[in-house]
């Protein structure tokens, strides 16, 4: 790689960065007001427009524990595309991406292609992690565009006493926007690397009735890439020198809707990706092609009612499917498997606070995962199963400035046995402004259908003797803010595991309960928005993870460093936003080291660039770094998967009231 | 693509500045503290002890830096004082008391400390009206207004002018 030219960039950047900071101090808003605050009378208050003060987003999830926050705001300015983007900026977390999906990995756990980083993910409350193979989509699979999102919260831990089966290692709360955020029609066109295009539509109002109403649609095209891959430039003809060309492109339509009133909501969302996949998995034949085909849908209705002046009641129902198939060949046959989930879930919630000091949450759910099927060659299976759940939460307030939070939730599964998830934490505020949170808790994860009975024949087979995976951590949370505008966190925790599901290597693949796994590691987070409205988040996670036998967990890297800024150009016309995330080296369960990297990616967005335009340019991977993820066993030969080098995204966004 | 890319941040930060100007609007935080501030003109109070009137915050540094500006007008001829408390039970000495989102958690603990003490009980979370707070500041098309609760004011022997009820977005 020519260094002298990478150090050329690197000042030029540097430069154009400082340039950006230093512009940036005429910023401020001038008041050209001649109102004398200190004498006006309230009539001439009541008139006058303010500006809305920058603040530090503070969290909706109700959770005694470490809570990351990303708004829309930062995904505009950052540019995010994706889930998985927004999620990398994130304290702790990181991404693995193996050109067929996005894993999410983070406190310790990154086990490359295990579908599902143990981390629930909930959009507007509803999970929406699939039921087959427990897979939350952060890609293009997506369900939702990252244009919709009014904020992503990442509560770290295990977050079973609310949400029972799956929120092992933490829950990605995603809230979505309301029709009022987009008050008009909104036509938006992107264009960028790989040949990709995307178009959205959203229109978006509130009614007079105060009924908000969202329907958004849209669509992308991408032709991918090529890649090398050393361990098929192996003479075989068929395998052209290890390259790989045209097995990358991929298409994705998504529909999302939302109606809500003051007391109810009914939302709905569609989503269907078509992957080529290029890295020949289980032994396909290389450089043929490989189609994966995911479609989600869902549906969900929520309504909340105060029963009493001491009683408030949650209602929701929701329903959701997901329809999977792959299309390939092997040994020059056509191979074809699919999956198909369909479940239906509702969900009743009390909150009473009928004694002094005390806040009571009672709850009892219903879940029937009617459909829960794999159709391979080798194998037809469908497992349906139900779930009844109940739970019971206290916060107590003990002082002026000490709560108790005690909580326990039951779940009974019809095929895997039943489970108690509890939890107990102690918040303390010594002085004004500081929080400190004490935490012990308790979650669990049944094996996924795709665990327990998936076979093709030959690289994989069934388990069905699997049983239920647990987890335990205590965590200490300090956390301390100054006028909304600073924010320091600094976490401790350690995190043990018990019959943790893990696999044989390739290419005997079985899914079997291996023995205790500890986890330890610190986190830090700092967000400051400083004065002429320049922002900072950045963060630091050490975690360190450890199997039975005190091998290092595969794929989990050591250290996370992640830095956001952004401030304003040009009177608050534009604005930049610099990124860069270091991740530490990795190595596969066969041992094959992946070197750490720091990523750069760069923003500039203007609001109103012409009457009623909106652009922004992004560059990812801004100093065209080389890097690697390591690639899931099921790969093999394949060990390590190249990671997208510099790229470009233009996006227009056009609006009318 | 690296030298175009230089370009375009180049001829970025070479731009004229484009001002899309600043002409009426004022910072939310300056605007709450005159609220704040109005609000006491229009409150009468039992006793003024020593002829003081003290306004106190709880967390918001923000809106206490904002309040200092107010320091030489007198409401009602007395001397105004402008306080962070740090210590819950100090909130009782004050006349008026402003909670912001941080201060949320505490709402129950305040308000049974302040139960039948004359404290003018202020906040930008507009559903703590209702629990105890007796006027609520929020945001309106790009304006402020305000909710008041006359039944925690009179709870608390406070008099709120006529007035301020004439002037608020909502009285319960």
């Amino acid at each position: 790689m020519p260094t002298q030219y990478n150090l050329a960039n690197k000042r030029l950047l540097a430069l154009a960065f400082l340039s950006l900071i230093s512009l940036s101090t005429y910023a401020e808003p001038t008041d050209t007001s001649n109102l004398d605050l200190t004498q006006a009378s309230l009539e001439q208050l009541l008139v006058q427009e303010i500006t809305t003060a920058s603040k530090i987003a503070r969290q909706i999830s109700d959770a005694p524990s470490a809570v990351s926050i990303v708004t829309a705001e930062d995904i505009k300015t950052y540019g995010y595309r994706t889930l998985a983007e927004v999620l990398s900026s994130m304290r702790g977390l990181n991404i693995t991406n193996d050109r067929a999906y996005d894993f999410l990995g983070g406190r310790g756990y990154s086990s490359p292609g295990e579908y599902s980083g143990r981390i629930m993910l909930l959009i507007d409350g509803i999970q929406m992690n699939d039921n087959v193979f427990n897979q939350s989509y952060l890609g293009n699979d997506g369900i939702v565009d990252t244009e919709l999102i009014e904020r992503v919260e990442y509560v770290s831990g295990p977050g079973s006493v609310t949400y029972g089966n799956n929120a092992f290692f933490g829950i990605i709360n995603v809230i979505t926007k309301n029709g009022a955020n987009f008050n008009g029609t909104e036509l938006a066109l992107s264009s960028g690397s790989y040949h990709t295009r995307k178009a959205r539509l959203t229109y978006g109002k509130r009614l007079a009735n105060n009924i908000d109403i969202l329907i958004s649609a849209s669509g992308l095209n991408s032709e991918g890439q090529s890649f090398y891959f050393p361990a098929f430039n192996d003479g075989d003809p068929a395998h052209k020198n290890g390259v790989s060309r045209n097995q990358d492109s991929q298409r994705n339509q998504r529909i999302f809707a939302k109606v809500q009133g003051n007391n109810w909501l009914l939302s709905s969302g569609y989503s269907h990706r078509g992957k080529d996949i290029p890295t020949a998995p289980y032994e396909t034949d290389f450089n043929s092609q490989y189609l994966y085909n995911d479609t989600s849908k869902f549906v969900s209705g929520q309504y909340h009612t105060d029963l009493s002046e001491h009683l408030k009641l949650s209602l929701r129902t929701d329903y959701s499917d997901y329809f999977y198939q792959g299309k390939s060949y092997y040994s020059g046959e056509k191979w074809q498997d699919s999956a198909t989930g369909r479940k239906w879930e509702t969900d009743a919630k009390f909150v009473g606070s009928w004694f002094k000091d005390h806040q009571l949450v009672l709850g009892i759910t219903y879940r029937n995962d009617y459909e829960r099927k794999i159709k391979t060659p080798a194998v037809t299976t469908d497992r349906g199963r139900q779930s009844t759940s109940m739970y019971i939460q206290d916060e107590i307030t003990l002082r002026n400035n000490l709560w108790l939070n005690l909580g326990a939730r039951y779940d009974y599964f019809t095929d895997d046995g039943d489970s108690v998830s509890p939890r107990v934490a102690l918040i303390y505020e010594p002085a004004p402004s500081y929080t400190l949170r004490l935490s012990h808790s308790v979650a669990h994860r049944t094996p996924t259908a795709f665990e327990k009975y998936y076979t093709d024949g030959s690289t994989q087979s069934a388990n069905q003797n699997l049983k239920m995976e647990r987890v335990a951590a205590t965590e200490l949370v300090i956390e301390r803010r100054w006028s909304n505008r600073s924010r320091v966190l600094a976490t401790i925790y350690e995190q043990s595991t018990d019959n943790m599901i893990s696999s044989t290597p390739y290419d005997n693949i079985q899914y079997f309960n291996a023995k205790n796994t500890h986890t330890n590691g610190i986190e830090f987070e700092l967000e400051h928005h400083a004065q002429y409205d320049v922002h900072l988040r950045t963060s630091y996670a050490y975690q360190n993870s450890r199997d039975a036998e005190g091998n290092w967990a595969a794929n989990s890297p050591h250290h996370l460093a992640k830095f956001n800024l952004s401030a304003p150009l040009f009177h608050h016309s534009f604005r930049a936003g610099l990124e860069v995330q270091a991740v530490s080296h990795r190595t596969s369960a066969q041992d094959t080291k992946a070197n750490g990297y720091a990523l750069t990616n760069f923003t500039v967005s203007a609001q109103q660039i012409l009457p009623n335009l909106d652009a922004a340019l992004t560059v990812r991977n801004l100093f065209d770094k080389y890097y690697d993820h390591i690639a899931p066993d099921y790969t093999t030969p394949i060990s390590v998967i190249p990671q997208d080098r510099r790229n470009l995204w233009l996006q227009l966004t056009y609006g009318y009231k | 693509m690296m030298r175009r890319l230089a370009c375009f941040i180049v001829a970025l930060v070479g731009l004229p500045f484009i001002s899309i100007g600043f002409a009426g609007p004022l910072p939310e935080y300056a605007m709450k503290a005159a609220f704040v501030y109005n609000f006491t003109l229009f409150t009468e109070w039992p006793t003024l002890p020593n002829n003081t009137l003290k306004i106190c915050t709880l967390e918001s540094d923000t809106l206490k830096q904002e309040l200092e500006k107010f320091r030489n007008n007198q409401p009602h001829g007395a001397t105004l004082l402008i306080s962070r408390i740090t210590s819950l039970e100090a909130i009782k000495e004050c006349q008026a008391l402003y909670l912001s989102e941080e201060d949320k958690k505490r709402l129950p603990v305040i308000m049974s400390l302040l139960e039948n003490t004359p404290v003018l009980t202020i906040t930008d979370v507009p559903e703590l009206v209702g629990k105890g707070v007796m006027i609520g500041i929020k945001t309106e098309n790009k304006r402020l207004v305000f909710v008041v609760d006359t039944q925690a004011a009179k709870k608390s022997s406070l008099y709120l002018s006529s007035k301020l009820l004439s002037l608020a977005k909502k009285v319960y």
